[in-house]
Formats: C-alpha cells, sequence, structure tokens
C-alpha cells in the first residue's frame, strides 16, 4: 500500500472509532497535546491507562468476589477508573463507570457484578482498537508519511 | 454616576422564546421551581438559574426583574452597581495577544438568518474581527443577493456565508454550494479562483453529523452556538489560510498564550494517567510542571519557602484529600506570614514574598455547588473540571497571572 491508502485506512479507522462512541473529544484533545517536543505523548499515556485499567479491574473482581464486600473500596477503584477513562476519552468505559458507581452507592450487588463485566467488556475492546490505531499509525511512519490531524 | 463615585448599569436581556405564563410568573425565582413540570422534559435544567441570579444580583446591591408575554418572549433586567474601572482594558491586551486579527480586515462575510436580532449580534461578532457584514433573512434573499453580480468595492470580497441551522437544510445547501461557485464579484467575467465558504451555525453538532455533513461538501464548518470569538477565529483562519499557525492549532494558542509560560506549577492527583494528562496540557502552554502523588507530598513541596507559582489538586486523594491538603498548606503559610511580619524570618531572602499564598485549583470530576463552597472554605482559589481544556485553564488562571 502507498503512503495515501495506508493515511485513508488510518482515517477511517479512527473516524469509526468515534463514531461508535469508543472515543471521544478528551482524545482528540491528547493527540492535540503532541508534539516535537512530546512526540509519543499518546502512547504514552495510553499505556499508562491500560496498566492502571487492568490493575483496577482485577482488584475490582477480587473485591466483588470476597464473602463480605466493601462497597466503599469498590467505589474507589471505580472513581479511579472513570477519571482515567475520563482523562483520556474513553468514553464507554468512562460510562460503564458511571453506571457502575450507582449500583455501589445502593450495594447492589447484581448490579455491580453485571458491572464489572460490562468495564471489561468495553475496557478490551477500546484496548483493542487502540492498538490497532497505534499500529496503523506506525505503518504511516515506517512508510515515511506524516500522520493526519483530526479535522 | 451615584453620590460614592459608583456607576449603575441597567442590564437587559431580551429573548424570543416561549414565555413564561403569567399564573407561574410569581414563581419563577423560588429555588427548584420552574415554569411548570414539562420545563425540565423540554429544556433540562433543575430550576435554580433564577434564585441564584437573585442572590447574586442582591450582595451587587441591584434589583431583578421581568417582563414576558407568551409567544413572544422575555426580558430579564438587573441592575447592579460599578466602580469605574482602568484603561488598560481587556479589549487592547486581547488585540495585542492577536495580531491575526487584523488580517480579516476587508473581508465580508454574509449572514443568513430568519431572526434579525440573533443575526445582528453574529454581525458584531464578525465587526469585532474586522469583518463587514450583510444580512439576509430567508434563502429567497440570501439567493438573490448571491446570484445577482453583487457589488462589492474593490477592497472587499466574500469570503464566508454564514447560515443558522433554523433555515438551513439539505436543499438550501445545496442551493447555496451551486450559487457560491458561479459567485462573481463586482460583475467581472471569471467566477472566483476559491469561492466563499460555507459555514453552519449549529447548537449542537455532534462529531458523526459534522463528518457527515463535510463529507458530503454542503458545508465548510460548523460553528457552535452560543459564538465565541476563538472559534470563530479558528473557523476563519481555516477557511481564508490568513494566520494559519502551522505548528499547533492556533485555537491553543490564542488565549492562553503567555500566560502560563515559564511559570512552575505544581500537580497533584494519585492517578498517574490523570497527572500525565494534566502535566502535557500545562506544559503545552510553556509551564515548567512538576508532579506528586499525594497530599502529603504536596505539603512538603509548598511549604514556603518554595519556587512553585500555582498548585493543582486533586480532590479526591486517599490518606488526604486535596481540601485537607490546602488547609494544612494555608496554616502552615499564615504561621510563616506571621514570622516576617514579626521579623523573626526576613524577607530579603524572597523578592516579593512578603506575603505567602501559593494559588491553590481544585481539579475535579464533580463539579456541583457544594463541591465549590468546600474548595472556598479550606482555602482554595478556584477549581477546573477533569480534564480540563485550554478555555477552562484560561478562566481559571488568568486572575493570578499577568498576560504578556
Amino acid at each position: 500500500m502507498d503512503v495515501g491508502q495506508l493515511q485513508t485506512r488510518f482515517v477511517d479507522y479512527r473516524k469509526s472509532m468515534f463514531c461508535e462512541g469508543l472515543l471521544d473529544s478528551q482524545f482528540i484533545q491528547l493527540q492535540q497535546l503532541q508534539d516535537e517536543s512530546n512526540p509519543d505523548f499518546v502512547v504514552e499515556v495510553v499505556s499508562l491507562f491500560f496498566e492502571d485499567s487492568e490493575k483496577l479491574l482485577n482488584e475490582l473482581s477480587k473485591t466483588l468476589g470476597q464473602q463480605t464486600i466493601d462497597f466503599k473500596k469498590v467505589d474507589a477503584h471505580v472513581h479511579q477508573l472513570k477519571g482515567s477513562s475520563s482523562s483520556i476519552g474513553a468514553q464507554r468505559v468512562k460510562n460503564a463507570c458511571i453506571a457502575f458507581r450507582n449500583y455501589c452507592e445502593e450495594e447492589n450487588i447484581e448490579g455491580c457484578l453485571r458491572c464489572v463485566q460490562q468495564a471489561k467488556q468495553e475496557y478490551f475492546l477500546v484496548k483493542g482498537k487502540l492498538e490497532t490505531l497505534f499500529r496503523l499509525e506506525q505503518q504511516i511512519v515506517v512508510a515515511g508519511g506524516v500522520i493526519p490531524m483530526v479535522e | 454616576m451615584t453620590e460614592t463615585g459608583m456607576i449603575k448599569l441597567l442590564v437587559s436581556v431580551e429573548d424570543t422564546g416561549v414565555g413564561i405564563l403569567p399564573e407561574a410568573q410569581g414563581r419563577i425565582f423560588m429555588p427548584f421551581m420552574q415554569a411548570d413540570s414539562s420545563t425540565s422534559r423540554t429544556y433540562g435544567g433543575t430550576g435554580i438559574g433564577l434564585s441564584i441570579s437573585e442572590r447574586l444580583v442582591k450582595l451587587m446591591h441591584g434589583e431583578i426583574g421581568f417582563v414576558s408575554e407568551t409567544g413572544t418572549g422575555s426580558t430579564f433586567s438587573f441592575t447592579a452597581a460599578f466602580i469605574r474601572a482602568e484603561m488598560s482594558s481587556l479589549d487592547i491586551k486581547w488585540q495585542q495577544q492577536n495580531p491575526s486579527v487584523s488580517g480579516f480586515q476587508g473581508l465580508k462575510a454574509l449572514v443568513v438568518d430568519g431572526k434579525c436580532i440573533r443575526a445582528e449580534v453574529t454581525r458584531y461578532h464578525l465587526e469585532r474581527l474586522g469583518i463587514s457584514v450583510d444580512i439576509t433573512s430567508s434563502v429567497d434573499a440570501a439567493c438573490s443577493y448571491l446570484s445577482s453580480n453583487f457589488r462589492t468595492s474593490d477592497s472587499e470580497h466574500l469570503a464566508v456565508v454564514l447560515v443558522d441551522e433554523d433555515i438551513w437544510n439539505q436543499e438550501t445547501g445545496v442551493t447555496f454550494r451551486r450559487l457560491l461557485k458561479e459567485f462573481r464579484p463586482n460583475g467581472c467575467t471569471e467566477v472566483l479562483e476559491v469561492p466563499p465558504k460555507i459555514f453552519l451555525i449549529a447548537t449542537c453538532v455532534s462529531s458523526t453529523e459534522r463528518n457527515e455533513l463535510k463529507s458530503a461538501a454542503l458545508v465548510d464548518s460548523v460553528v457552535t452556538k452560543p459564538l465565541r470569538l476563538s472559534s470563530l477565529i479558528c473557523c476563519f483562519q481555516e477557511a481564508t489560510g490568513i494566520g494559519r499557525n502551522t505548528q499547533v492549532t492556533t485555537g491553543i494558542l490564542s488565549t492562553c498564550g503567555n500566560l502560563l509560560k515559564d511559570k512552575k506549577i505544581l500537580v497533584v492527583d494519585d492517578n498517574d494517567v490523570n497527572r500525565r494528562v494534566a502535566q502535557g496540557t500545562l506544559k503545552k502552554f510553556g509551564a515548567v510542571v512538576t508532579c506528586v502523588e499525594s497530599g502529603k507530598a504536596a505539603l512538603t513541596m509548598l511549604k514556603p519557602p518554595h519556587q512553585f507559582d500555582a498548585c493543582f489538586m486533586d480532590l479526591q486523594m486517599p490518606e488526604m484529600d486535596g481540601f485537607e491538603a490546602t488547609r494544612q498548606i494555608r496554616s502552615v503559610e499564615s504561621k510563616f506570614n506571621e514570622k516576617i511580619d514579626t521579623g523573626e524570618v526576613s524577607n530579603d531572602t524572597f523578592v516579593n514574598m512578603a506575603h505567602w499564598h501559593t494559588p491553590i485549583l481544585a481539579m475535579t470530576a464533580d463539579v456541583i455547588q457544594s463541591t465549590n463552597e468546600r474548595c472556598m472554605k479550606c482555602g482554595m482559589d478556584g477549581y477546573v473540571s477533569k480534564p480540563f481544556g485550554e478555555e477552562q485553564l484560561y478562566s481559571a488562571v488568568a486572575r493570578f497571572f499577568v498576560s504578556g
């Protein structure tokens, strides 16, 4: 594929992620923060997000698997996940966390168990797609092209 | 002017909304009351806007009132007393930061909007940028404007047609596009190499809709209402290529500009993703950023004397939250200030720091009235919601740092 085709493929893939609500405008803000002095900013922040989230999701499963559930602890973890997903623009993960916190407040075990599943699903979905997006970006760079900015 | 040298202003806001029913007029200033039960369903809101406004006006030694007619609209007015400001006004400062603005002189825009008052407001915004404006109130009028060999003076040329969403539909879009392609100013025989652009003025357009409109090539850009100078500038720069900064999107540098350059900022957040994003945002404006993970660490960093110009503090942190950390920092600062006053500590060592009060801004994901009160109570100077963008940042820090 030539650079033009790679760029089109990349732009379309990114567009679809926005259309499907996986990403919101905060992700665009992140891209705008990347420049010569901060060339890998987006990948850096997103990698931090991956690390953080996997830790949090594991902790959540563990805490929800206890005999007596510490809902305050659950809420604290969900709050963290909501914060970091919001900071990178992972909209659907963030929304899953909002619903999750409501169930925590009500101390609704069923609801919480459903929510942690939902959050995991959304997380792995956006993770996979972001990894693909970065791969497509890399292909453009390797071919000597420029990454198209978001309009 | 009043006797005390204060100036009393009367501010009126006139709208062409649905109006308020006579039966409801007596209760709309009460907290959590809306005109009727369908209001929040149709328009949203919780019904506290007017009671807050009333309190604010009272605090400003004024009065608030309104006239309303259903089907016609409402006019709300209030009075308030102000002291005369100094000549170094905001507008002059703003002009200095934006030399690209004068690059729009000589451009012309056509505003197509059925609501004449709203069109006048749009005209006002554009004229501030040096752009001259013609208004037509209907699609037909706009079409005759565009298809007649419109006489503009040699120094003016039609750069943009701004169409309000109330008038716009696919058909109009197609028609305008076609007319603009054939547009010949001054009765000259050739069409313009670069035909005028079409902007849609709309309240909220999702990015999906935006992309659809642009890919259908019906509009060149969407400007969101209410109009903001910074977004108008961005749109015009994009359309005309004037003042376009290729390094970075102009929107970011045009207001925050020099405000944060070289300022030392402390970011306090226990979440590493949030820390990194806050740091990245502040660095973009030239700030020198240090990050710490806890309230305790913040306390250590902000113990006078220190080098920080401001601190952004997360509210919800384990062990010591943002409120407690700020309380303790203020307590340490006031003890230190006492020592300066009594001469126990010499303030020769720190230039201009006879009184320590580091600006601390809360970073919060949940912005509600009570959080703001709590922030103020423990000594914070303001807040930004997480994640924050350029405009939020600017309004939060502008008070502390003089631009330029």
